[in-house]
């Protein structure tokens, strides 16, 4: 004991020197960057209150979830929900539907903005560039149940587009009745609503390429399809990289609203999405606890996608989210 | 150090005040609440009501009805009318554990799903103190069955009367009838018949218009003797499911033939109310289904521009030659009070709750104070302000809107109706098919029926509609009815079934 006893001393006092070290250097850099960390604690704040605190409600995917006990006092019941979902005979309808609808809602939907921002930026005309920039973005404001209604005018039988094709010689069609037409329509209408506004931020990326660049190349002799190619696109590379990870962690979450409002039971086999049947099922049927087990099926899936996505991006040595 | 750790025990103690708000109440609590409260002798204790309320007539706090109930229940109301959609309004304050005293519950599921919570009182246990739902529960003892548990409790109190205001009936043209001489059809190939005349007479219209979409056929099935959903047969003693049987096939069949010679609206599925009263007053529908109000709505709005304009009530048409008339039954209410087990006011409440039941509390609940609201001679009450349609009482005195009754006189509401619409309450009658019963399952059946249910509803809504448009050959109806047999149909019977026994068996005292 005795013989231990400096060694102990010993090790403590480098113990508390290392770590009185270690508090010093951290009190040190806190105190170099508070006025930093305060700015930064609302955010901190948000996110904990709002989105971390809040991610303890899932544990009900796991319970027997009773309104009144509360989440703590429910019962556990293990993966059952899961195994409910999944043995579900409309598991896989949904999951096909889901993975589709957002599939195509990318995969056209993503390039338009790219393409729309690129060719405004080739306008001369400011006051016609503004004006088809606002007038772009304006249907993003739209609600979603005006937006579908004004679709389901449009598509009815006697509707603006049935009597444009009429024109043509085509049979007039009762659209809204047709599986084989949702996608199609739900796609078209996103890209109308969404082109304007999620051209924004390309067009904030371009503004951020140096002028000079130009100049060089026109004293280069390069024509503007050269130009646009040479020096537009890899200006805005970074942007749309992190927009297409953002977006394929997104493909999965198809928003529930115009689905909802656009399908009807017709169309189910193709516009029933996992959102909708959440929908019947869990909050109409007040089934929360296979709602919420949907719901977190759904959040691991996107996000793998979203992991993949961005593990790709920087696989081929592009910009990434992390 | 100190500075370090001060962030870190706030944010625990910000978390923990989050995670305390989504617990249940501890029974501290409800001590405290009750200290809180502390009923100072002599005045009436203060109960929280909690109810929404109907756009059409939004709720004034100086309302008739208030004062009435105030009246009846010895106590003050302190109101809350809760945001839309009700239904998710009404689970966030479940949820919290504060729960206001008295609550208007939608419907005899919710509250039972509430009540197997354990959230809401048995007004059974209170029966002793509630004389005058005894007496009720003698007069309507189907009624009050109807709102038992699963497990014989009663956790919404049930309601008579006002589900007359439901009542759905066939409506027709009376005017374009008689311009072009047709009759009123007794059955539906008649219907057919009648449907194609008019399309030859007017080739744009569509002359049988409703809205819902498949939901429609909810009142069109029990034309042919059965029912979109599961529903008990009173002859034959069981319980059956109506869209894989023969007859509904038959309604398909008429429908289908309806769709594909323009005589329904080729966009049918996705019509609704605005669209079907575009139809119905631009002379594009002349036959359609709903609700008996709209006799009135539509007469009074369309005779303006049309003074001729007539929709009258129809009986319904039978779905075979020669079988009897039978209508829809809508006229039924399923909303009611519960109570909240948290409440330190039970007692005020249970006894209020009472008192609805009672003569005097109908009379006042219904008609509002003898010699102000209303007059009474040789026993007709005649209402003596010049109320235009029940909406306009509902807007000045607020009675009959939401959960401000348990027993209604509905002669209340019939002596402000046209003698168009008091015809069709006193025909309509005639051809009403009994109420299906409403059983109430047990958590575990709750959910079979949610999760299992939807897959049964989904396929059946999706092939019914193929059918009706011609999507799907009728021919395979018969691989149709298998398909729904395989997802277990049977089973969901099986329980509508067992849930029905447990309610005939269940004690009422």
């Amino acid at each position: 004991m005795d013989q231990l006893e400096p060694r102990e001393q010993e090790r403590t006092a480098v113990k508390t020197k290392r770590s009185k070290e270690y508090y010093k250097s951290l009190r040190k850099k806190l105190n170099n960057s508070k006025y930093l960390l305060i700015l930064f604690a609302p955010v901190l704040l948000y996110y904990l209150i709002f989105h971390y605190a809040p991610m303890f409600g899932v544990v009900i995917a796991f319970k027997d979830y009773n309104l009144f006990k509360g989440v703590l006092e429910s019962e556990w019941v293990g993966l059952k929900y899961f195994q409910i979902f999944i043995e579900s005979p409309d598991f896989l309808n949904l999951l096909r539907n889901t993975f589709l609808l957002g599939f195509y809602n990318f995969l056209f939907g993503f390039p338009v903005p790219i393409i729309f921002a690129l060719l405004l930026n080739e306008l001369k005309n400011m006051y016609f560039k503004r004006f088809v920039q606002t007038l772009s973005y304006l249907p993003h404001f739209i609600s979603n149940v005006v937006v579908a209604s004004m679709i389901v005018v449009f598509l009815s039988p006697s509707g603006i587009v049935n009597r444009m094709i009429s024109y043509l010689g085509i049979e007039p069609m009762n659209w809204m009745i047709m599986p084989e037409m949702f996608r199609t329509i739900f796609v078209s209408s996103e890209i109308w609503q969404h082109m304007g506004w999620e051209a924004i931020i390309y067009l904030a990326a371009l503004t951020s390429i140096s002028p000079q660049l130009y100049e060089a190349a026109d004293i280069d002799g390069a024509g503007r399809f050269a130009k646009l190619w040479y020096i537009t696109l890899p200006g805005i590379l970074p942007a749309i990289f992190i927009v297409g990870i953002l977006n394929i962690g997104k493909v999965l979450e198809i928003g529930f609203e115009k689905v909802f409002l656009l399908y009807n039971p017709v169309t189910y086999e193709t516009a029933d999405i996992i959102s909708t049947y959440v929908y019947r099922v869990g909050l109409v049927q007040g089934n929360y606890s296979y709602a919420t087990a949907i719901g977190l099926f759904l959040g691991v899936i996107s996000f793998t996608f979203l992991f993949g996505a961005n593990y790709l991006a920087k696989r081929f040595g592009q910009e990434s989210l992390w | 150090m100190r500075n370090i750790k001060s962030p870190f025990m706030i944010m625990m103690f910000l978390l923990a005040v989050l995670a305390a708000c989504s617990d249940s109440p501890s029974s501290s609590d409800v001590e405290t609440d009750v200290e809180a409260n502390g009923e100072s002798d002599g005045e009436r204790p203060t109960i929280e009501f909690y109810t929404n309320e109907h756009p059409s007539w939004p709720t004034d706090e100086d309302w008739l009805v208030f004062d009435l109930m105030e009246e009846g229940g010895q106590m003050n109301i302190d109101l809350t009318i809760a945001a839309e959609p009700y239904g998710e309004s009404l689970n966030l304050t479940v949820a919290s554990g504060e729960l206001p005293d008295l609550l208007r519950m939608p419907n005899y599921s919710t509250a039972n799903r509430y009540g197997n919570d354990g959230a809401l009182v048995n007004l059974l246990d209170h029966i002793d103190d509630m004389p005058n739902l005894q007496t009720w529960m003698e007069e309507f003892p189907e009624a009050a069955r109807a709102t038992l548990s699963h497990d014989g409790k009663m956790f919404i109190s049930p309601n008579i009367g006002i589900g007359e205001t439901n009542r759905m009936l066939y409506m027709y043209r009376q005017d374009i009838f008689a311009e072009h001489g047709l009759e009123i059809p007794e059955n539906w190939d008649e219907l057919y018949a009648v449907l194609k005349e008019l399309k030859s007479i007017y080739p744009d219209s569509y002359p049988l218009g409703f809205r819902n979409g498949t939901d429609k056929l909810e009142s069109f099935a029990p034309n042919f003797g059965t029912s979109l959903n599961y529903y008990y047969d009173h002859e034959k003693d069981e319980w059956r499911y109506g869209p894989i049987e023969d007859n509904f096939r038959a309604l398909v069949e008429h429908l289908n033939t309806f769709f594909s010679e323009g005589l329904i609206p080729s966009d049918f599925l996705s019509t609704d109310t605005a669209q079907w009263q575009e139809l119905m007053s631009t002379g594009t529908s002349f036959i359609t289904q709903d609700y008996i109000g709209r006799i009135d709505e539509f007469n009074l709005a369309n005779r303006e521009t049309n003074p001729d304009y007539t929709l009258l009530n129809m009986a319904p048409p039978a779905g075979f030659p020669g079988d009897e008339q039978v209508a829809y039954s809508a006229h039924k209410n399923e909303s009611g009070y519960s109570v909240a087990v948290t409440s330190d006011h039970i007692d005020t409440v249970i006894q209020y709750i009472d008192w609805t039941f009672s003569e005097e509390g109908r009379d006042a609940l219904s008609w509002g104070v003898q010699d102000e609201t209303y007059t009474e001679e040789n026993g007709e009450k005649q209402w003596m302000k010049d109320y235009q349609s029940p909406a306009d009482l509902r807007n000045d005195t607020g009675i009959s809107t939401y959960a401000t009754y348990s027993w209604f006189d509905y002669d209340a509401h019939m002596s402000l109706f046209s003698d168009e619409v008091k015809q069709a309450y006193e025909e309509g009658r005639q051809y009403d098919e009994p109420i299906v019963p409403v059983p109430a399952f047990s958590p575990e059946e709750q959910e079979v029926i949610a999760i299992q249910g939807e897959a049964i509803i989904k396929h059946r809504d999706e092939q019914i509609a193929k059918f009706i448009i011609g999507d799907r050959d009728l021919s395979e109806w018969d691989d149709y009815v298998k398909e729904m047999e395989d997802l277990g149909v049977q089973q969901l019977v099986d329980i509508h079934a067992e849930a029905y026994q447990r309610m005939q068996e269940a004690e009422l005292n």
